[in-house]
């Protein structure tokens, strides 16, 4: 059993829901470690050329049929 | 005689929506055991959620986060930037969360940007060995717990698909390392390559995995070979049946086992169907793992993988020079040739040709495959 509270799990479901997750910044763990290559909007959005192409899911590299993120896509 | 540690089921959580909109029925129901974040996938993202943070720390409070690099490229001969600043992540997350333990996975990433390429192959020669364990020294020095590296899922050819696993343990083996069995990797190099899956899996040390991965994958046609179809692994579909006949398999074999885990991309988890046949695929998962445990084979020492600094061996110069030459030759080959014959045409002329890289027994339907995916990615 793996207990997490409610109210985490309302947090989770509520960013699933509206489906913009990653819009409050956390904390400084996260700097991007590749920063020379990303450009960010005005409300967070990075505007490089790999989120474009990516149609189905711009919010991580995850979003592509064949993405290698997962051994060999 | 102690007892193994108990095998703790969990899946591979990122921020995505997807993903997460899957998982939470799971969550809601407190029996995922574990979680496994890519922490260097989330390089697009500059603001994480505060909720995603507390999630992450959860399972590490409770020794249940695992690391799960994809971005390294441990057997680039190329010392990059990049490899620096990920060495560099990794010490900052893990400083915060300290993952249980941390993988990678086998081979390198062709492009420039890592980011922008896909993960290829390397020839299984001393150089590439002594590479690949100082690159792991590097990881283990900076988080000092538990790593290990995951098969690949593609090869060039068969002869490499059946040193793999002989490979793979004089890599990790080193460091005191482990080893993640893909069983949708190996399921594809089976296919791909016409070997009984069970006698692949007894060409693996399967006294070294600390974790079992499965997911679903998809099939494309050669369009060099008539009726020949390529198994990938895409990770955007349910599990097929073989993959948990393997894991049947496997339970009863791997005594160090620890994790095991649900891998799926969101893209295939779009529709509520696929979504609900997540839920089943773990659900399948982790029964078939608590039906095993009982008989799972103390003893399973709980240290046995602690991370052991150790003096590597360089590779010679002449050695990372040659493998720096053939990779930057392979990767430019596969992002700009014009066609797939042009491309073998080029291979038989190029530095490869006539090494350690045995590009004489390449599977053309798989250089093709490689061909397909490198003009994706790059």
């Amino acid at each position: 059993m793996m207990k997490i509270s409610k109210s985490l799990l309302k947090s989770i479901a509520l960013g699933v829901a509206i489906g913009t997750l990653g819009t409050s910044c956390s904390s400084a763990i996260f700097t991007p470690i590749l920063e020379d290559d990303v450009e960010i909007d005005a409300d967070g959005n990075k505007i490089d050329s790999i989120e474009t192409e990516s149609e189905t899911n711009p919010d991580t590299c995850e979003g592509d049929w064949d993405c290698p993120a997962c051994g060999l896509g | 005689m102690g007892h193994s540690p108990k095998v703790k089921a969990g899946i591979a959580i990122n921020l995505d929506k997807n993903i997460l909109g899957a998982a939470l029925p799971l969550l809601q129901e407190s029996i995922v055991e574990t979680i496994e974040w890519s922490f260097d996938a989330l390089y697009q993202h500059r603001n994480i959620p505060a909720w995603f943070v507390e999630l992450l720390e959860t399972y590490a409070e409770a020794n249940a986060l695992i690391g799960h690099g994809v971005f390294f490229s441990l057997f680039n001969a190329n010392w990059t930037e990049k490899q620096t600043q990920w060495l560099e992540h990794l010490s900052k997350v893990h400083s915060h969360f300290h993952f249980d333990h941390i993988t990678e996975h086998f081979g390198y990433m062709t492009g420039q940007d890592f980011h922008r390429g896909a993960p290829m192959p390397v020839p299984l020669n001393s150089t590439t060995l002594l590479l690949g364990q100082q690159r792991l020294q590097m990881i283990g020095d900076r988080v000092q717990c538990p790593i290990g590296l995951e098969n690949l899922a593609f090869s060039f050819s068969k002869d490499d698909v059946k040193r793999h696993g002989d490979f793979l343990e004089k890599l990790v083996s080193k460091c005191n390392g482990f080893l993640i069995l893909d069983l949708h990797n190996l399921y594809c190099q089976a296919f791909n390559f016409n070997i009984d899956p069970d006698k692949l899996l007894e060409l693996y040390p399967l006294h070294l995995v600390k974790e079992i991965h499965i997911s679903g994958g998809s099939w494309e046609d050669s369009s060099l070979s008539q009726d020949r179809i390529i198994r990938r692994d895409t990770h955007d579909n349910s599990v097929p049946q073989i993959v948990f006949e393997l894991l049947q398999e496997s339970l009863g074999k791997c005594d160090s086992l620890t994790h095991i885990i649900l891998e799926q991309l969101g893209v295939g988890l779009i529709s509520n169907k696929s979504k609900l046949q997540f839920k089943e695929d773990f659900i399948k998962m982790k029964n078939l793992v608590s039906k095993t445990e009982p008989n799972r084979h103390p003893p399973a020492n709980r240290n046995r993988f602690s991370y052991t600094p150790h003096q590597t061996d360089k590779p010679s110069d002449n050695g990372i020079e040659d493998l720096k030459r053939q990779q930057g030759e392979l990767s430019k080959l596969l992002e700009s040739s014009i066609s797939v014959p042009s491309l073998i045409d080029s291979l038989n002329t190029s530095s490869l040709a006539r090494s350690d890289w045995s590009i004489e027994n390449w599977d053309e339907s798989m250089i093709e495959t490689a061909y397909r995916i490198v003009q994706k990615w790059k």
